[in-house]
């Protein structure tokens, strides 16, 4: 496959943090022109995380922002300016998608609605991904990754066993991200098809929780609550995370079957496990749990994480190293994703390309995330026709720059 | 009358577990018309995952099979058969789409490949979900959900630091889920390359990667000079979901003014500004004595009474509902987010709703999970035009 699909596809993105972000640094991947919309007066949050304060440019210097935002233009409007909204709807007459991820309020108090829009540009998609949705009671509350964590149900699994529910570290962004990744390019599908633009709604706590739909089967039917089991798993025992040689070092294993569990007890060279009635089917094994839990964790004390999983691989064991995060770049399978991308001010690093081929190529990235602004010119001349002088004026009214207004204050 | 995004799309199903069927789903939600192809006799394993009603095991009442397959015809087919391999390549003639996440090598032994079908209908987009991708030295490592996000890296985020890393999601097998949306996506992404370039792709995705996204800070971050900490261990938030005395409730502190306000809201006035908790470094750092002073006045205030309290000091207070307080929870009752969806076996049961919802093409559930080979006949003699005794002789056979 060509490997730009949505060549000449322009989309808006308004998007701030992870789950917007993420989303369009896909499709800017896949090749649509993603033009990031900042503005030096509200640059994206995301910018000062884990940024160095006070270093020069340290806007520019957080590896988090520089991972969320690849292949991408950068763009800086004041919408709080009528002349900044006025740019922003002559882009729109020229582009094909507008994102956002802002609490309900932002988009409309900009008076930037789907129907406002329709007008300069009846064929555009608009996504808007409130979290917890455009009505309801929860419309204005704040909302992150946590607390679509923790809204959506997830958390209710996510933790030791009967202990308090925890979150996911923010993986909530990165659901209701490809979520909207999908519905947006099934509207482009329905557009190519029938030239009609439309608004789509993610409400980042409604996709999360499209995760949920067998504990609420259960619910639902027999009026039974899904806790926490830690690492357990229905019908599969033993089934956990066994401490390593080392410090903090880790293999998970899992036992499907009658079968495997044999296999098992032969790698770990147990015969007296193998004779065990107590262990001969999953039920036992169940119910023994904890005991075998021990008795595995003799075993795979004595070997390093990527050993234990080794040996048991080898037997057609289900088994992997539980990978820290220093271990990441060089372990010999994830390695295949990682993808050096260099960048001004920050030079070049390895980030997580992503986890597809399409006929055997491997979909990368392809520009590293912009600087604020970056793309004035190209968007404001290039696009929009506005000559030198009148980008000066707007530099000068503030409507657009380089350099966050606050930079100095948060320093 | 509304109309589908996707209508018009033909997709073969060959899926089964979650993330195959989780990305034939979002297609099928959006209109695509999916034919499910099951193993005679027991078909999908998800048939037997349950939950039943009145947990009774039935293959055509499973809460998890149900919820995967709405909207989706079902046929049963014997692809190891020589007729039933046969019978597959002549519905791939006609069909855009076909999803399959058996492990790499069975499409090959059954002389399936995607080289195969791809001389059959070029025009073909073959979507394959797995372990470890198709080629490479990993493809044929044995994995479960446990084992994908442990070589992914995500668990070892999860969980207290001193303790053993944590699945994220517990038995929910989110990480499944995950990759079934990011296929759906970018098979969406190779229909719009279709549409440029009049051939099909073969789309190649792997779970243990998909895993690395829900990860992709913390080597980035490490890799930084400039930034200010470095990403090592599980990391826990703190406060963070908190038993409190008539249930639990999620506390996120994210900014310093979050923790000065939190001060204030609990009245720990002495702790403004120490220097032991103003960070949530120095909070993990000192957490044995944040949570016994804190534990106390959890144990002293009620749900209720501490959403009022975050509201008040504008702090993000969240319930943390459990499944059955969700489904009257005010903001999804008020949007209708869950729906109910009327079973021949299961009865009504409620599942979760739109999870987008897009003005000119609404998410739709038109038709409930097939039983097992509901769609035979439809699909075999209506579709296909197979003899009712043709039909017989494939089932005496076990082709279907």
């Amino acid at each position: 496959m060509s490997s730009f699909p949505l060549e000449g596809i322009r989309i808006l993105d308004l998007s701030m943090w992870w789950s917007g972000p993420m989303c369009t640094s896909y499709l800017g991947a896949l090749g649509a022109e993603v033009i990031k919309i900042e503005s030096i007066q509200f640059p994206d949050g995301f910018r000062y995380t884990m940024a160095p304060p006070g270093e020069k440019d340290w806007w520019e210097l957080g590896p988090q922002w520089n991972a969320a935002n690849l292949n991408k233009l950068g763009l800086t409007l004041n919408m709080n300016d009528p002349e900044g909204i006025e740019l922003f709807k002559e882009l729109v007459t020229k582009s094909d998608v507008v994102i956002e991820n802002f609490s309900p309020r932002v988009m409309e108090n900009f008076g930037l609605s789907y129907e406002e829009l329709c007008k300069v540009n009846p064929r555009i998609i608009f996504v808007s991904m409130p979290a917890y949705g455009r009505t309801g009671p929860y419309r204005n509350k704040p909302g992150f990754a946590y607390t679509f964590e923790i809204l959506s149900g997830i958390a209710q699994t996510n933790g030791y066993p009967n202990e308090n529910p925890m979150i996911i570290s923010g993986v909530g962004d990165v659901i209701a991200s490809f979520h909207t990744a999908f519905a947006l390019l099934a509207a482009l599908e329905y557009r190519q098809r029938t030239g009609k633009g439309q608004f789509i709604e993610v409400a980042q706590a409604e996709a999360c929780a499209n995760l949920i739909g067998q504990p609420i089967a259960d619910v639902s039917m027999n009026s039974r609550n899904w806790g926490r089991v830690g690492n357990r798993q229905p019908n599969m025992a033993p089934h956990g995370v066994y401490r390593c040689k080392g410090e903090d070092s880790w293999v998970a294993i899992s036992i499907r079957n009658d079968d495997e569990w044999e296999k098992f007890c032969k790698v770990i060279d147990s015969p007296l496990l193998a004779k065990d009635e107590r262990f001969q089917t999953i039920v036992g094994r169940c119910e023994y749990q904890d005991e075998l839990d021990g008795l595995i964790e003799k075993w795979t004390l004595q070997l390093g994480h990527y050993d234990a999983a080794n040996l048991l691989q080898k037997a057609g064991i289900c088994a992997g190293p539980v990978l820290e995060v220093d271990e990441m770049e060089e372990d010999p399978f994830l390695q295949g994703m990682y993808q050096e991308v260099s960048r001004d001010l920050t030079g070049t690093h390895a980030f997580p390309s992503w986890p597809v081929k399409f006929s055997s190529t491997r979909l990368e990235h392809h520009s590293p995330a912009p600087k604020l602004g970056q793309h004035n010119d190209y968007v404001l001349k290039g696009i929009l026709g506005r000559s030198d002088e009148q980008i000066k004026k707007f530099e000068q009214r503030e409507i657009i720059g380089v350099e966050p207004l606050g930079a100095k204050m948060n320093k | 009358m509304t109309e589908h995004a996707l209508k018009g799309l033909k997709v073969i199903d060959l899926t089964w577990h979650i993330a195959g069927p989780y990305c034939t789903k979002l297609l099928a939600d959006l209109g695509a018309q999916v034919i499910k192809i099951e193993q005679p006799k027991t078909g999908d394993p998800s048939r037997q995952e349950g939950p039943y009603p009145d947990d009774v095991p039935n293959l055509n009442a499973s809460g998890l099979f149900a919820y995967l397959n709405n909207n989706k015809i079902g046929i049963t087919l014997n692809l190891k058969s020589e007729r039933g391999a046969e019978i597959l390549k002549k519905l791939v003639r006609d069909t855009d789409i076909l999803v399959e996440n058996f492990s790499p090598r069975v499409m090959n032994s059954l002389g399936l490949s995607y080289e195969e079908l791809k001389e059959i209908n070029p025009r073909l987009i073959m979507t394959s979900i797995s372990n470890f991708g198709q080629s490479g030295r990993f493809r044929d490592y044995k994995g479960t959900e446990l084992i994908t996000q442990a070589m992914s890296g995500f668990i070892s985020s999860i969980g207290e630091p001193t303790r053993e890393p944590l699945r994220a999601g517990g038995p929910l097998r989110i990480l499944e889920y995950i990759t079934g949306a990011f296929a759906a996506m970018s098979t969406m992404a190779a229909v719009a390359n279709r549409r440029m370039s009049g051939m099909g792709t073969h789309v190649d995705v792997s779970i243990t990667e998909c895993g690395l996204l829900q990860r992709s800070y913390p080597t980035v971050q490490n890799s930084f000079p400039s930034s200010p900490s470095k990403h090592r261990q599980r990391y826990v938030m703190l406060p963070s979901i908190e038993k409190c005395k008539d249930g639990y409730i999620g506390i996120n502190l994210l900014t310093g003014q979050h923790w000065q306000d939190f001060c204030l809201m609990t009245e720990m006035y002495d702790w403004i500004d120490d220097p032991r908790f103003t960070t949530l470094y120095h909070r993990l750092q000192n957490k044995e004595l944040f949570q016994e002073r804190f534990d106390k006045w959890l144990m002293e205030h009620t749900r209720e009474e501490i959403i009022q309290l975050g509201t008040e000091w504008r702090i993000p207070v969240n319930p943390v509902p459990t499944f059955e307080e969700m489904l009257s929870f005010p903001q999804y009752k008020e949007r209708e987010f869950f729906v109910e969806v009327d079973h021949p076996v299961m009865g009504r049961v409620a599942q979760p709703g739109a999870p987008y919802r897009m003005s000119e093409t609404p998410w739709k559930i038109n038709s409930p999970a097939p039983l097992l080979g509901e769609h035979n006949s439809n699909v075999y003699n209506g579709l296909m035009g197979y003899s009712e005794a043709e039909l017989k002789s494939m089932a005496a056979d076990g082709v279907i």
